[in-house]
Order: structure tokens, then sequence, then C-alpha cells
């Protein structure tokens, strides 16, 4: 069975994958959002993902490591790694202390702000181009989506991190930073394909598609300016 | 009086504590996660990664050393304490008992008169 998904919030995927293995679905692949699952006993995994030291790969030594405390190496993607672990060893938990969470979520939150920032820079030299030949307005508003999701991620990891300096009795730096509505992305995606769609479409369908995505660009900014997205 | 250069490392966090306890003699990563818990009655149940990344940075600082104990096929890594190691858990264990020390104190009967009428 092959699904679909586009995940960037490693907690609810690790969630996502504990419930599928729970209906009788053990992960078995990756690749860029599609998971494909085989039937597994109810319950016979529990997952966690990882961020590794390599980009793809896993050292010998971290396999063996995890090998031994009866931790499997489903893949690694990028500089994540997705382990499970049979259900009857235990609780499956990466990261007992708040020391080596806090170091966890530190790792997650350089890798956000790094493609964040390249994402960044990719919007902005789009919209050049876009401007520079008057078309390519539908790769802008699919890269400013995913801009708004990394902002997001970014926000949400940094409150992890906020929670656990608590903890661990640190008072942070006071951290008001706020999530972009979900609204807001989807919106520019629907505009998206919109444009992409301009000549395939009747005019009153793509007027519809376009205020729709106004509506929700707009009602997501409005939420967002007034604080409503937690 | 604890030891200048190592007075920088201190104090060291529980689950470092408790695995620099558990490699006194060689050990391996399965055996430290059982000890642990054994010696804690369950309460400190080290995570894979979290032991994954002490056992790399103590190794980095000098204070656990990897004996290999490949014995045939399956090799299974051990690790040890090295003297430093050893130093900076003494040191700890000072430290400790400084405060274990101090915290008599609130044994103690009473308190300055012109503080208790606020308590």
């Amino acid at each position: 069975m092959i699904r679909f998904r586009l995940m960037f919030d490693k907690d609810k995927e690790v969630k996502w994958l504990d419930q599928m293995a729970t209906d009788g679905y053990a992960l078995k692949n990756f690749v860029m959002g599609f998971y494909s699952f085989v039937p597994c006993e109810k319950g016979e995994w529990q997952y966690q993902i990882d961020i590794g030291q390599g980009f793809f790969s896993v050292k010998p030594e971290y396999r063996e490591f995890m090998e031994e405390m009866g931790v499997e190496i489903v893949q690694p993607w990028g500089p994540w790694v997705i382990l499970r672990r049979h259900r009857e060893e235990g609780a499956f938990e990466l990261y007992s202390d708040v020391d080596s969470r806090i170091e966890h979520y530190k790792k997650i939150l350089l890798l956000f702000k790094l493609v964040g920032l390249m994402e960044l820079l990719g919007l902005i030299f789009s919209v050049y181009l876009a401007v520079k030949a008057s078309e390519g307005w539908p790769g802008v508003f699919m890269l400013a989506a995913i801009v708004c999701v990394f902002m997001n991620m970014i926000v949400r990891t940094k409150r992890i991190l906020n929670g656990l300096y608590e903890q661990k009795g640190e008072t942070p730096a006071g951290y008001n930073g706020r999530r972009v509505s979900a609204l807001v992305p989807v919106g520019m995606l629907i505009n998206s394909v919109n444009l992409l769609l301009q000549d395939r479409l009747p005019t009153p369908v793509r007027m519809v598609m376009m205020i729709i995505a106004l509506i929700l660009i707009l009602y997501g900014v409005a939420t967002t300016a007034a604080g409503k997205t937690q | 009086m604890i030891n200048k250069a190592v007075e920088k490392d201190l104090p060291l966090t529980e689950a470092v504590f408790y695995i620099l306890l558990a490699v006194r003699r060689p050990n391996h990563g399965y055996g430290i996660i059982g000890e642990v818990e054994e010696m804690t009655a369950g309460r400190v149940v080290l995570g894979a990664g979290t032991l994954y990344g002490a056992l790399q940075t103590l190794e980095k600082k000098g204070w656990i050393t990897v004996v290999s104990a490949d014995a045939g096929s399956r090799k299974k890594k051990e690790y040890v304490i090295t003297e430093t190691g050893r130093e900076v858990f003494t040191a700890e264990r000072e430290r400790i008992a400084e405060l274990l020390k101090n915290s008599t104190l609130m044994d103690a009967p009473g308190l300055p008169d012109k503080l208790e009428g606020q308590i």
C-alpha cells in the first residue's frame, strides 16, 4: 500500500506512522512523500525519527549501535533517519532527558533555518525572473507557500525549544513568534494552480478560484495578524 | 577541594553521571542502559539517541574510551572510563557530597528570630 503525504513535522509524522502500525501497516520505504507500507501484526512496531550525521546515509557505528539496541533503521532520507523497534521491547523513546532533547531540536531548528533561507532566496530570485519575463508566477506562488510552511516549522521548533529550556529551569528570552495560518499557503497554491491552468479552464471557473484563493490568503493573513493561530 | 581543571565540566547531567558509573568496568550500550535502569529502580531509562550522543561526546572529551571486543564475527563495542573520566567523576562526587552536607542545615532547629514572624 502506498500513501502520499507531505510532512514537515517529524513529531506528527511519528504519530501517523505509529497509528498506521497500530492499524496493521508497517512503513517499509519512503521516497519523496511516498510512503509504502506492508502488512504487519497490529501494533508490532513503534517508529521514531532522528536527525543523523550523514546525508541519505548513516555512519556504520550509528547503525551498529542502533542494531544493538534492537532498533532497525528503516531508511535514511536527507538528514533524517526513520527508525523502528518492536513494541514488545518497551517504550521507544530516542531522547530521554531535557539536555539531549534540546540538542536534538537545536539541530532541527538549524536545518529548518538553512532550508528556509534557501527557499527564501529562491523565492526572491523567482519573483525577479517573473517580473522580468512577466511569466512564471505559478512558481512564485508555490515557493511562497513553501516559505510559509518553513517559517511555521521554525516557529514551532523554537516554541518546543523554549519549553525545554523552561523545563531545565532556564528562563528563555521571551519569544512571541507567530505561526502563519495554514490558509495562506493553501490560498497561494490554489492561485498557483489557477495560473498554471490559465488556458484550460473557462473564465468563470478561474474567477471563482481566484476569489477563493484571495479570500483564503486575506483571511489567513488577518488571523495571523490577530494572533489567533497557535 | 574541587579540581579547578575539571570544575568547568560540572555539574554533570544525570545521564552522564550514570553512564560514567556504568562504564567503571567495560560495558556495552545495551548493558549501560540496563545497569542504569537497575541502579535507579527504573527511574532513569536512557533513550538510544541520548546514550549514543552522550557516548560520542564523552569519547571526544577523553572521559571514556572504546575497548573493541570483537569476539569472533560478532563485534560488540565496549566502553570504559579513562583516568580523566575518573577525575571528573571524583570532582562531581565531592560537589554532591558538599550539597548533601549542606542540605542537613534544613533540619537544624531555630530560625533567626527576626525571620520567624515572616515565614
